[in-house]
């Protein structure tokens, strides 16, 4: 009994030792945003007035909006479906186990990564620089960190395809090329329905902020209303965009399901052959389809083109010469965005961990409040950072406090989604194993599910945080602080070498992140 | 572990107070949304900041924004209590929150307003307003005064309905209006005067490729924009001071140099009164619901 009571001390002395350093870090953050309890208080009435005006909604203004979000919806689809097309390539290029040389993976890797942590508004500031405003420079935007995604999706799942299948095909003759066709190929194939899905949801999310900086769709209409103070076609907007993420996000269910009937056995081999033979007809006539539609959608001509490209090089030349004097700014630039990051993962992470017991349906109290806090979630998440910004700067005046707050917020809503999944799909027998001394529900959370998945939360937060570094970045142009400020003002006053050092602040800044992130995931399994 | 959660709390809660304490003293939060039109990129507004807190012997807080809309909400709720902000936005923060404007700003020229200019092709043949119809022309995003609501005006007064007449886009920018124009993109593109002078390091050709078609209504400056919540005494105090700032001659060069602030003029709402009546011929629904 005494080992049992000094053990239970140590533990808990030991947990004092963790979360008083803790609590001091996030004082010290807290204090770097000037965040202030007081000034978000005082703040609340105000920041419910303008919420009380979004909640008029016209919904006639949908029909008048319907086929700026059908350009949407199809700039989405379009560069969604080239980037998985041009990403797959790319993850079996650099894919460590199916590189043709070594040399690849060791140079691509940190490539790509240097591409993707470029924001996509960053590059469609850019794009638009170059090609003007419209359709096309938010494809092109879209298609980039569409590409980049599925290289990184894709290469992490090649990875881990174990090197029995590889063997296997080589063993019996196959060329390179016909083990990546025969072996690699199909199993790539199957995931790459889910990335699709995945990477056109981040798409049409994404091109609702491009309109910000001009790249067409329905977010120059978003746009265009927050700048003339229009709440209520905001408010219808939002709801029109949180509608049509639903329908994809069913869509996708439904089609990932079906595609998994899919398969009918063939009876005999020349039934087995003529299947192939046509297989191989419709992916032509698709891809045919797919350029005629893909050249239709764009509404630039060549010769624009190639003004654009050579604008283009001009400016990348010029991005090259780092105006080296504009350092002290983008160091200030970016630990500001650093801790409204780090404030906001914190902040919605722990947020999350008791929002999550509430929001599992295993781990709810009743069902209908795990159905009423899904339904809380999925609004949280849905609402673009940069409206909820609007509404603390309100309350609480722009600032790094008001971008700190939205962030907080959309990390609530998006690490609660994905909490309480991973919660949903953990074994019952580890609440079960809880319960069973008699414990309530809330103790078996706190002391069976929550200790069993404290990993996979770890790891999901550390990617939370990687994407709030980059959506600080985003909010930085509407004056919500960081490093997005400063570098959406060199954008559009064309300071091209100072944008060139800033974007490889930030580059150098997010790799650092990624790495340190990936370190503490490799330990965490 | 209640122990730990009782102290953490605590802990957050106290510090909550402390921050907050930090600003019981008198502070006025100012808000600074540069021009797109100006002169120059202006980033930092601290020596602004430093030159109204020594004249008004109160602690001046500045920020700066691209984007007003924030500056424009933080004015209705009193969390900021005045700005620098374009002129759209003042008639926007007017009619929201019922903002004042106190001041204009004036020029280089000393002049309190400045306009816009239409750009053609130097060999277009487009000689008048009339030549416009068929013709395509870039404005620079809806919610600039000098890219889009006074030039669209001009075009109505013109005889041109905009919708009709011609075909339109957006182009993002004043310089990338230039740009389209010398891409051969748009027949027409609209600028403030003169963008073709303020870009041409990237557009060196400019000035001989293209030729001015005609000028809009003279534009109001950027506007000093007090929060309803601001009394009458610090309003008195506020103008003065920037009054006596920009007569001393260090402060006067300093504010033209970093801000393109070259004085500043009492202003009421009857001068923005063309702004608004603009804007209604533009569409743009300025009443507050």
């Amino acid at each position: 009994m005494k080992i049992y009571k000094s053990s239970i001390r140590r533990k808990r002395k030991r947990q004092l030792y963790y979360l008083i350093p803790a609590m001091v870090l996030w004082g010290f953050i807290s204090w770097q945003i000037n965040f202030s309890l007081i000034r978000l208080w005082r703040g609340i009435p105000h920041m419910f007035n303008l919420i009380g005006r979004m909640l008029q909604p016209d919904f006639s203004y949908i029909l008048q909006v319907l086929p700026r979000l059908m350009e949407t919806i199809e700039m989405a689809a379009v560069s969604s479906t080239l980037g998985v097309i041009l990403g797959s390539l790319g993850a079996l290029f650099v894919a460590r186990n199916t590189a043709i040389h070594p040399i690849i993976p060791l140079l691509g890797n940190p490539f790509f990564t240097f591409l993707r942590t470029i924001p996509n508004l960053i590059w469609a500031a850019i794009l638009v620089s170059i090609f003007s405003v419209g359709k096309f420079p938010g494809m092109i935007a879209l298609t980039i960190t569409a590409t980049l995604i599925t290289v990184k999706l894709l290469r992490e799942y090649i990875e881990t395809i174990p090197e029995s299948v590889i063997k296997g095909v080589e063993s019996v003759g196959a060329t390179k090329i016909q083990t990546l066709r025969y072996g690699v190929l199909p199993m790539v194939f199957q995931q790459m329905a889910a990335v699709f899905f995945l990477v056109l949801e981040v798409n049409i999310r994404g091109a609702t902020i491009l309109g910000l900086v001009g790249a067409g769709g329905i977010g120059q209409i978003l746009w265009r209303d927050l700048n003339h103070l229009r709440y209520d076609n905001l408010a219808t907007l939002i709801i029109l965009l949180f509608a049509t993420i639903l329908v994809i996000d069913l869509g996708s269910l439904w089609l990932r399901k079906g595609l998994k009937d899919l398969y009918i056995p063939a009876k005999t081999i020349p039934i087995f052959r003529l299947r192939q033979k046509v297989k191989w007809i419709v992916v032509f006539l698709l891809l045919i389809v797919g350029m005629t539609w893909l050249v239709n959608s764009l509404d630039i001509t060549a010769e624009r083109m190639i003004l654009g490209l050579e604008s283009g090089a001009r400016m990348v030349l010029r991005m090259a010469q780092f105006e080296f004097s504009y350092a002290p700014r983008l160091v200030e630039g970016l630990m500001e965005s650093l801790f409204i990051a780090l404030f906001a993962t914190v902040t919605g992470g722990v947020g999350a961990l008791f929002l999550s017991y509430l929001t599992a349906y295993n781990t709810s109290p009743y069902p209908e409040v795990a159905l009423f806090f899904k339904a809380v979630v999925n609004l949280l998440r849905t609402f673009p950072p940069i409206v909820v910004a609007i509404i603390f700067f309100r309350g609480v005046g722009p600032g790094p406090l008001a971008g700190a707050m939205a962030l907080s917020i959309y990390t609530l809503g998006v690490m609660t989604k994905l909490y309480s999944e991973v919660i949903e799909s953990t074994g019952e027998n580890i609440q079960q194993g809880i319960l069973i001394t008699g414990a309530g529900k809330i103790l078996s959370y706190r002391f069976g599910i929550v200790p069993h998945t404290f990993s996979n939360y770890i790891s999901l937060l550390l990617y939370r945080f990687e994407s709030n570094m980059r959506n600080s970045t985003i909010l930085g142009v509407i004056g919500a602080g960081g490093i997005g400020t400063i570098l959406a003002n060199n954008i559009a006053w064309r300071n091209w070498e100072r944008v060139g050092l800033l974007l490889a602040g930030v580059a150098i800044l997010m790799m650092a992140v990624e790495k340190l992130s990936e370190k503490i995931r490799k330990k965490l399994v | 572990m209640k122990k730990v959660m009782v102290i953490a709390l605590l802990m957050i809660l106290t510090m909550g107070l402390f921050i907050g304490c930090g600003e019981k003293e008198e502070v006025l939060v100012m808000g600074f949304v540069p021009m797109r039109d100006g002169e120059q990129l202006i980033e930092s507004v601290k020596p602004l900041e430093e030159m109204i807190s020594r004249e008004m012997g109160v602690k001046v807080e500045a920020f700066t924004a691209q984007n007003y809309v924030g500056v424009v909400e933080g004015l209705g709720s009193g969390a900021v209590d005045f700005g620098f902000i374009p002129p759209f936005a003042y008639v926007l923060a007017n009619s929201e929150s019922g903002a004042r404007v106190a001041m204009t700003v004036l020029n280089a020229m000393g002049e309190s307003s400045y306009r816009s200019q239409f750009l053609v092709g130097e060999t277009s043949g487009i000689n008048s307003f009339e030549d416009l119809r068929g013709k395509t022309l870039a404005f620079v995003d809806p919610s600039s005064t000098s890219g889009y609501l006074f030039p669209g005006a001009h075009l109505y007064s013109q005889g041109i309905d905009i919708e009709q007449d011609i075909t339109y886009l957006y182009s993002g920018g004043h310089d990338q209006s230039l740009q389209l124009l010398m891409n051969g993109d748009v027949d027409v593109a609209v600028t403030f005067v003169d963008a073709r002078d303020r870009y041409k390091e990237d557009f060196p050709e400019a000035m001989e490729k293209t030729r001015v078609l005609g000028y809009t209504e003279e534009i109001p400056n950027i506007s000093v924009t007090l929060s309803h919540s601001m009394n009458e005494e610090m309003e008195e105090r506020l103008t003065t001071a920037l009054m006596r700032i920009s007569e001393t001659e260090e402060g006067a060069s300093l504010l033209a140099e970093l801000f393109n602030i070259h004085g500043f003029v009492l202003a009421d709402d009857e001068d923005y009164e063309v702004i608004r009546e603009t804007a209604k011929r533009m569409n743009v629904d300025l009443s507050d619901q």
